[in-house]
């Protein structure tokens, strides 16, 4: 989710009428976004990811009015005539596009309209600049042909866009704030981009910085240079479309530049209208509808497309210049469906044959959690994600090899739980004001780390139990382990064993099937004293996929 | 208060009530009367409570500050004022006596002797005289304070500890000056409880009380020698507060968890079990989630410091996929797939990850519905609102035939069967589904559409590798969120984790879902 904020006003005046609040808001959710918000003439609209042209009011204004059934005028491009030279790039900052754009009427609200077009293109579509970067230049300070070049970062000497003097490629890294911003994208590079123009004058650093000289815009400036570098022709090209899409629509003449990459030149921007075939039979088996060739083409037209030629069965669609999210027919019917209204569709349940199955550790964690509960347990319900802190030093134990976290926002976790007793301890911990005894459980998986696994590990189902109170003592927790195996039906015995969690001498290792399966006994003072705790406990943790060959 | 009323409560008194009731007459506080009954301080204190829910008596609190005798004022009432001793030592001695002389006499320590000296000058009982060593001679005003009692020795006197607010006049000064000097007198806030009879209580206490052979609790001894047989058992008071008890219970998130299970189950759905730590290939690539989209970011996921192995021939096909659309007449993104990405391991962000595992390793056919009910994981701080894990609900049907209206008609179904009748869809977008939608429901008792579900129909470029030729429509939601809406928990912190309130899960109330 993008949010466009904008201008009430300005969107209104573009619709050529003035739409009430619950109108535009029914209308943008049938559509598929969200008025978030009227405060006075702010407004602020919620736009999914894939529609990047909706991030100016310009574009979604096109896409209202179509929604309407009202015309829009198709993007005009002139011949400029005028050469950029693409050579010497750096490696990873290859492609550029251009386009000049003239007679336009600039007031504060479109300078700041167009910045926040370039900013929440930067953001979304070019990635927060890792894909491309948009600039702009007054036309009349630039001699052409422009060069798009690269020059090492020391050598490079040009005053940045509201800087105080002439740095370095390096310098404006270092000591321009925006350069501060966005230093990491490009701090590795032996080459910075460059944009020169005929006499040798520094326009940009893509994808840093305009130039103060040559890279300000302002209320005089009529005329505009604008360009788009990246890493990839497809995206700058629709970035740089959607811009001007938008300063054609502020009134603005846009015309194109030749992109001279070596011998191939390209025409930039390309406003390119691609046509998509669509079958009939294929809206109506998605969307089960029966509707005509005819119907699909009103529909789509709702959604700015145009529809070049149809008979019955299929239709020739041409799609708007400024999508880039038609991969496949199916595409097209979305948007046939948001024409229809998805609140307007009958609804239906085909009848589909299939019996219903839960799995074998459901059925288990169950049946345990029953007997559990029937012994006055609670059931506590805690975070996989964890500390070795918490799993390995607290409860005394040596640490085992376990699932780690590459980096972590949340402090407090590195890891994922590979036994589930510590993570219960902490909930004594949490609750040493409520009423004891403390009687809590967990059904639940652990991660453990496996070399051999397709994924570096292995998930097994643990049941951990644990009892705090005054008088809580072996055979409490004993008498726990013999109701439950014996209610099951399990056979086992217990051998002496030695566990750093629990006082030796009182902690039993239970055998089943041959295996080690559980250990039980009373907690070790050292560790309750780990948890902050004052009350005794005992506690069992029982590996219930060894227990069950899960 | 009518007759009858007062005979039921008559039959219900226990016997400690019977006692405790007829003291009330004369007793007004709590220590007075377990003075008077007799009785233990704890046997007093319920026998009270429970006449009080009867409304036989009031039981006021009233704050008071007790003054008590501290360590030298028990000393003192013990052994004498230390300057009333130093008096006597110097009683009968015309002319000065040498302070040490006086202080050996009167076994004062230098600091009661310092004290003294300072009190009796400022009385003018007695006369300093420094030629060599210290002296004191006792003046005329010493002499005849030496024949009368003190105000302060008086006070020392009284049946401590005292009430404060009954300290007035004389007592008054005696208890400034006591309170002067050192550890002599302790005061302490007490709450006291008055005892008040009502109406109803003094009608009580006026009736015949004769202890009449009622029965206690029934026993086993007396169901053996049929004591019970021709008595009459002590009536309770039925409206009594009784100490509250708990039982164990499933987690209130278990509960959301079984209930949406349940749904699932009955609407013939079977249960799918998949890994949490996840290849990127299975959690984004196998569906179609292109390899810059921002949903793969390390901000929002957690990459473990891993690589884990890729299934071979179908890598082989997602990459088509990814590259050129493969063969369902797809553009696809364009762009050359790396397998090294797909290979990074990483706790899963969404239960599809399961489903596509499924659709690769189960080889299911159609007709099938399946559903799962899983942990999912977001690299994000713990706050109210988030936590870095939660679980989400998915399931999905595979037939010939599905369309956008059959997502809508189960979905209904759906919400239908959590309680909610009234429901609206949003078209959306999602990587690996075309017609993607939201479906919002509308909660009664919020009084609010609520966004609950997410949907659509699975891509063709999401499925043509796993040779599934027929619609799959899908639709997943939120546990937690639903969860804290049908419980009314504002706290995620409390729905999920170590820190969740015992006393909450103990109490918290049943919301068992319609349908």
């Amino acid at each position: 989710m993008v949010i466009l904020e904008t201008k009430y006003s300005l969107l209104n005046s573009l619709l050529g009428k003035k739409i009430n609040e619950k109108e535009l808001e029914e209308t943008l959710f049938e559509m598929g976004y969200e008025l978030e918000s009227i405060t006075g003439d702010e407004l602020r609209v919620d736009i999914t990811a894939e529609r990047p042209d909706l991030l100016s009011t310009y574009g979604l204004a096109r896409a209202i009015r179509a929604y309407f059934g009202m015309k829009n005028e198709k993007y005009k491009l002139k011949e400029s005539g005028l050469v950029v030279n693409v050579t010497g790039a750096a490696k990873e900052w290859s492609y550029a596009v251009a386009c000049v754009v003239k007679g336009l009427k600039f007031d504060d609200g479109r300078i700041k309209e167009v910045i926040r077009i370039q900013e929440k293109l930067g953001a979304t579509l070019l990635r927060n600049r890792r894909k491309g970067g948009l600039g702009l230049y007054p036309l009349n300070k630039i001699k052409f042909p422009v060069t798009y070049t690269s020059e090492e970062p020391g050598k490079i000497r040009f005053k940045p866009l509201e800087g105080q003097q002439i740095m370095s490629g390096s310098q404006i890294l270092e000591r321009h704030p925006t350069g501060r911003t966005y230093k990491h994208l490009i701090e590795n590079w032996k080459r910075f981009p460059l944009f020169k123009d005929a006499v040798g004058q520094i326009l940009s650093m893509p994808p840093i910085i305009n130039s103060h000289e040559l890279g300000k815009i302002d209320e005089t400036t009529k005329d505009v240079f604008v360009e788009c570098t990246g890493t990839e022709l497809k995206t700058i090209n629709l970035a740089l479309s959607i811009l001007v899409g938008a300063l054609i629509d502020m009134g603005g003449e846009a015309s194109a530049l030749k992109m001279k990459y070596g011998a191939k030149t390209i025409v930039s921007p390309e406003f390119k209208e691609e046509v998509q075939g669509l079958e009939v039979k294929k809206v109506n088996r998605l969307l089960g509808l029966e509707l005509s060739a005819e119907k699909i083409k009103k529909l789509l037209e709702k959604s700015m497309y145009e529809v070049k030629s149809f008979n019955k069965e299929r239709l020739e669609v041409i799609v708007p210049p400024l999508r880039s999210d038609i991969w496949h027919e199916v595409d097209l019917i979305d948007d046939v469906a948001r024409g229809y209204g998805f609140n307007d569709f009958e609804l239906r349940m085909k009848s589909v044959e299939s019996t219903g199955e839960t799995t074998l550790a459901v059925k288990l964690k169950e049946e345990l959690a029953g007997l559990l509960v029937g012994l006055g347990y609670q059931e506590a319900f805690t975070l996989m994600l964890t500390s070795k802190q918490d799993q390995f030093e607290k409860m005394k134990v040596k640490e085992a090899k376990h699932i780690q976290l590459g980096k972590s926002v949340e402090g407090s976790i590195n890891m994922l739980r590979c036994w589930l007793l510590p993570e219960l301890m902490k909930a004594l911990t949490y609750n040493q004001s409520a009423e004891y005894p403390h009687k809590l459980f967990e059904i639940s998986q652990v991660t453990l780390f496996d070399e051999k696994a397709e994924v570096k590990s292995k998930e097994t189902l643990r049941l951990a139990v644990v009892c705090s109170n005054a008088s809580a003592n072996f055979t409490e927790i004993k008498q726990v382990l013999d109701y439950l195996l014996s209610v099951i039906g399990m056979e086992y015995t217990i051998e002496e064993t030695e566990h750093g969690s629990f006082i030796p001498g009182r902690v039993g290792r239970v055998m089943a099937k041959g295996r080690p399966v559980a250990y039980l006994g009373e907690i070790k003072p050292e560790v309750l004293a780990a948890w902050g705790l004052e009350m005794p406990a005992c506690a069992l943790e029982m590996d219930l996929a060894e227990l069950f060959g899960l | 208060m009518e007759q009858k009323e007062l005979e039921k409560t008559l039959k219900q008194l226990h016997p400690l009530e019977r006692k405790v009731i007829l003291i009330l007459k004369s007793a007004k506080s709590f220590p007075e009367a377990v003075k008077l009954s007799g009785l233990q301080e704890v046997e007093v204190m319920r026998a009270l409570e429970w006449l009080e829910n009867r409304g036989a008596i009031k039981l006021e609190k009233l704050q008071k500050i007790l003054v008590e005798l501290d360590g030298n004022g028990q000393k003192y009432l013990r052994e004498g004022l230390p300057e009333k001793r130093f008096l006597f030592a110097m009683k009968n001695i015309e002319g000065g006596v040498a302070l040490s002389d006086i202080k050996r006499v009167a076994m004062l320590t230098d600091e009661e002797a310092q004290v003294s000296l300072g009190l009796l000058k400022k009385k003018a009982a007695i006369e300093i005289q420094t030629d060599g060593a210290l002296k004191a001679k006792l003046t005329s005003i010493g002499k005849s304070l030496l024949e009368k009692l003190w105000l302060e020795e008086k006070f020392l006197h009284k049946n401590f500890p005292i009430d404060m607010a009954t300290i007035i006049h004389e007592d008054k000064y005696a208890y400034e000056e006591l309170k002067k000097r050192k550890n002599v007198l302790a005061t302490k806030d007490v709450t006291e409880r008055k005892i008040i009879l009502t109406d109803f209580g003094k009608q009580l206490t006026e009736q015949k009380m004769e202890d009449k052979d009622t029965l206690g609790s029934l026993t086993p001894g007396m169901l053996k020698m049929q004591a019970w047989k021709g008595k009459e058992f002590r009536h309770y008071d039925v409206k009594i507060n009784v100490p509250k008890i708990y039982g164990g219970r499933r987690h209130p998130l278990q509960e959301s968890i079984n209930q949406v299970r349940r749904i699932f189950l009955d609407m013939g759905f079977k249960e799918m079990e998949g890994p949490l730590v996840e290849t990127a290939f299975w959690c984004m690539d196998s569906m179609w989630i292109p390899q810059d989209h921002p949903a793969r970011d390390a901000q929002d996921t957690f990459y473990l410091p891993y690589e884990g192995r890729l299934p071979e021939k179908l890598s082989k096909k997602v990459a088509e996929e990814h590259e050129f659309g493969g063969r369902c007449g797809s553009k696809g993104y364009g762009y050359k797939w790396s397998p090294a990405l797909a290979r990074q391991l990483l706790l899963r962000t969404h239960t599809t990850a399961t489903t596509f595992r499924y659709f690769g390793e189960k080889n299911i056919k159609p007709p099938a519905k399946y559903f799962y009910i899983g942990r999912i994981f977001r690299n994000e701080s713990i706050d109210a609102t988030h936590l870095p894990e939660f679980h989400q609900s998915e399931g999905f049907i595979m037939d010939e035939g599905l369309t956008l209206r059959d997502l809508m008609g189960y979905i209904k179904e759906f919400y239908h069967r959590m309680g909610i009748e009234k429901i609206k869809f949003k078209p959306t977008y999602n990587p690996y589904t075309e017609p993607s939608m939201e479906a919002l429901g509308y909660n009664e008792q919020l009084g609010k559409w609520v966004e609950l579900i997410n949907s659509g129909i699975f891509r063709p470029e999401s499925l043509e590798p796993y040779g599934i030729n027929v619609p799959v429509i899908a639709w997943g939601l939120g546990i937690e969120r639903l969860a804290m809406m049908l419980h009314q928990q504002k706290d995620i912190r409390n729905m999920l984790g170590a820190t969740g309130s015992l006393n909450w899960f103990r109490q918290h109330k049943s919301v068992g879902l319609r349908g």
